[in-house]
């Protein structure tokens, strides 16, 4: 029995070695070949000094190198945390000095990133660099390590001592004061929901696979350990195919995909530019979405083409691990306004919508949305006090282990049994799938130093991207600040997808009558028709 | 023999759509605007658009290539190849 995520793959490597395991562009590897590679690199890791329980940070953009990156990371015994390597150097210094980390494992196109990081002072004293893409490191990369020391490793696993309750990566996600939070995720959680998928969705070895988030995304991990459970095949999606709806559509015909989970906003992109044609994609049998609404006219338009192929909403924040409900969509919806429900719990989880006394808001009222069971992240790494916030007793339970988790949504439980998401309670928000503290970028801008005042609200855009991230302010001393220049200075201290697409420039933002921002006002005035988008 | 217009002012005028139209500053016209997270997907169908009210330039999706679009230097010369194509 594989009790942790990287005996998932050794399992299908002493079954089926032969077996195609992943796919990328023209690189293809068996499973026996990913089991070898990445005990070859958890024995370096090792030599290197990584021990039991260490964090390794991930500075790979998707690609055969770094889900072996990830494996060797695990088979160590160690804590994967994928970083972006499209965020700032000084975000990536914040998550790599949060996580208390000395080893740096690179691939790819990160050659500047990581100069940049090892010029900052003192960083080269306490970290290494292991270079683990095929080709050589850049020449600005000082690496302890690269792939040609693995290859003299041994090729079989090394010894373990790590059980499901370990934790098997860290992810970041925004949070609302300006710094990331980084969410534990153990490999019994992952675990939970990937055994329950495996069995709903009847995946099985001639699967072909999409893996179209990236890797410091949680859904990045059913694709990978849902696929190695299962024994299919995983095929990485290029990401700069996004920008063009026809190559995924392409893609997604020539390699017989037979599952497609992405973001909405990705199947809205396609839908846009009508690249889906009628029964389209004959091997498809299911696509998936999370992170966000899936807007119903185009769900009407999938649907329409693809009368072959099942539509599933998946439900759930990182720190229940991947999604904790599902509703399978009956039939094409009739009506445009129809709402999807978020559904039921999947085995092992429980929705619970509560009233400000924790007790159960009647069926049909809007209540606070929490989740129970064994998707619950531990906590927040080494924040105790964020981690009482959010996680909370069950109330009445008389286990402490038992807990609940705030998800900040609103929602609302059916008769039917369905639960119905409403919104949010604060001010996060979902853009592309990504989800944003509004708090986060407001923190970033005041840090320019170069505004008098500024405002950042979320405005559901009538394009497909969910929710439009809106920037008003008033400049400062330097009254001529363009939104171009002001986006370019942000983006030095944001990723790209936190970037505000709206911009408007006042004097002076307008107040409520006691004073504040009046944000609501802002929202009107970004309201899709008052400004053209970006 | 017609007049073209030289590559060097389409540059400049790429460039002035992502400052003006996208909000999006390009240091230099070979910098990858892909790898850097400059154009991402929103992005992209603002630019299309402008792409045609600036150059009538009318790009059907199915022939258009990611490397059309890494930098502002390949969105200019994709200008260029598709004026010289219609003419």
């Amino acid at each position: 029995m594989s009790r942790l995520l990287q005996q998932l793959v050794s399992a299908q490597a002493d079954r089926r070695p032969d077996a195609g395991a992943l796919v990328f562009k023209r690189e293809r590897l068996t499973y026996g070949e990913l089991e070898r590679a990445s005990n070859r690199l958890a024995h370096l890791l090792k030599a290197a000094g990584c021990a039991r329980g260490d964090r390794v940070c991930l500075l790979t953009p998707k690609s055969p190198a770094a889900i072996i990156a990830i494996l060797g990371v695990l088979k160590a015994d160690a804590v994967y945390v994928p970083l972006d390597p499209g965020s700032p150097v000084p975000r990536l210094e914040k998550m790599i000095a949060s996580c208390d980390t000395r080893c740096i494992l690179a691939s790819g196109a990160v050659g500047p990133t990581v100069e940049a990081l090892f010029a900052l002072p003192g960083f080269g004293a306490t970290h290494a660099v292991g270079w683990v893409g095929t080709d050589e490191p850049p020449a600005g990369v000082h690496a302890e390590f690269t792939r040609d020391d693995a290859a003299s490793q041994p090729t079989t696993p090394p010894p373990s001592a790590n059980g499901p309750q370990d934790p098997a990566h860290i992810l970041f996600t925004s949070g609302s004061t300006g710094t990331p939070k980084g969410v534990v995720i153990t490999h019994a959680n992952v675990r939970a929901f990937i055994e329950w998928a495996v069995g709903y969705f009847g995946t099985v070895p001639t699967d072909r696979i999409s893996g179209h988030p990236p890797l410091h995304f949680d859904l990045s991990t059913f694709d990978m350990f849902g696929t190695f459970l299962a024994g299919a095949e995983l095929h990485l999606i290029p990401p700069e195919l996004n920008l063009l709806p026809h190559k995924l559509a392409d893609l997604i015909r020539s390699a017989e995909l037979t599952q497609w989970f992405s973001v909405p906003s990705v199947l809205n992109y396609m839908a846009k530019f009508d690249v889906v044609k009628h029964g389209d994609f004959p091997a498809l049998r299911r696509v998936l979405w999370c992170g966000e609404v899936f807007p119903t006219p185009p769900l009407i338009y999938w649907m329409e083409r693809l009368p072959h192929t099942s539509f599933t909403n998946l439900y759930g924040p990182t720190e229940a691990t991947i999604a904790s409900s599902y509703y399978t969509v009956p039939s094409c919806p009739s009506n445009e306004d129809e709402t999807i429900p978020i559904g039921q719990a999947c085995a092992g989880e429980e929705l619970l919508v509560l009233d400000e006394a924790l007790q159960p808001v009647p069926p049909g009222e809007v209540g606070d949305l929490y989740i129970r069971g064994a998707g619950l992240s531990p906590g927040y790494w080494r924040d105790p006090e964020k981690t009482r916030s959010a996680f909370l007793p069950y109330p009445g339970g008389t286990d402490p282990g038992d807990r609940i988790y705030r998800t900040g949504d609103l929602a609302t439980l059916g008769q039917d049994g369905l639960v119905r998401f409403l919104g949010r309670a604060d001010s996060q928000i979902k853009t592309r799938g990504y989800r944003v503290e509004l708090g986060e970028i407001e923190a970033a801008l005041h840090a320019l130093g170069t505004l008098r005042e500024c405002a950042v609200v979320g405005v559901p855009s009538q394009d497909f991207d969910g929710v439009a991230i809106c920037c008003a302010y008033a400049p400062g001393a330097d009254a001529d600040m363009s939104p171009a220049a002001l986006r370019e200075a942000l983006a030095r201290a944001l990723p790209p997808y936190m970037l505000p697409s709206r911009w408007l420039t006042f004097p002076e933002l307008p107040k409520t009558t006691n004073g504040k921002i009046d944000r609501r006002r802002l929202k009107e005035l970004f309201a899709p028709d008052a400004v053209v988008a970006r | 023999m017609t007049t073209t217009t030289p590559l060097a002012s389409i540059q400049a005028e790429v460039a002035a759509i992502f400052a003006r139209d996208l909000h999006i500053d390009v240091p230099a016209p070979d910098t990858d605007l892909l790898t850097t997270g400059r154009l991402d997907s929103i992005g992209m169908v603002e630019l299309l658009l402008q792409l045609e009210n600036h150059f009538g330039v009318r790009a059907e999706m199915d022939d258009l290539e990611i490397d059309h679009f890494r930098s502002i230097a390949a969105i200019a010369s994709f200008i260029t190849t598709r004026h010289n194509a219609d003419r």
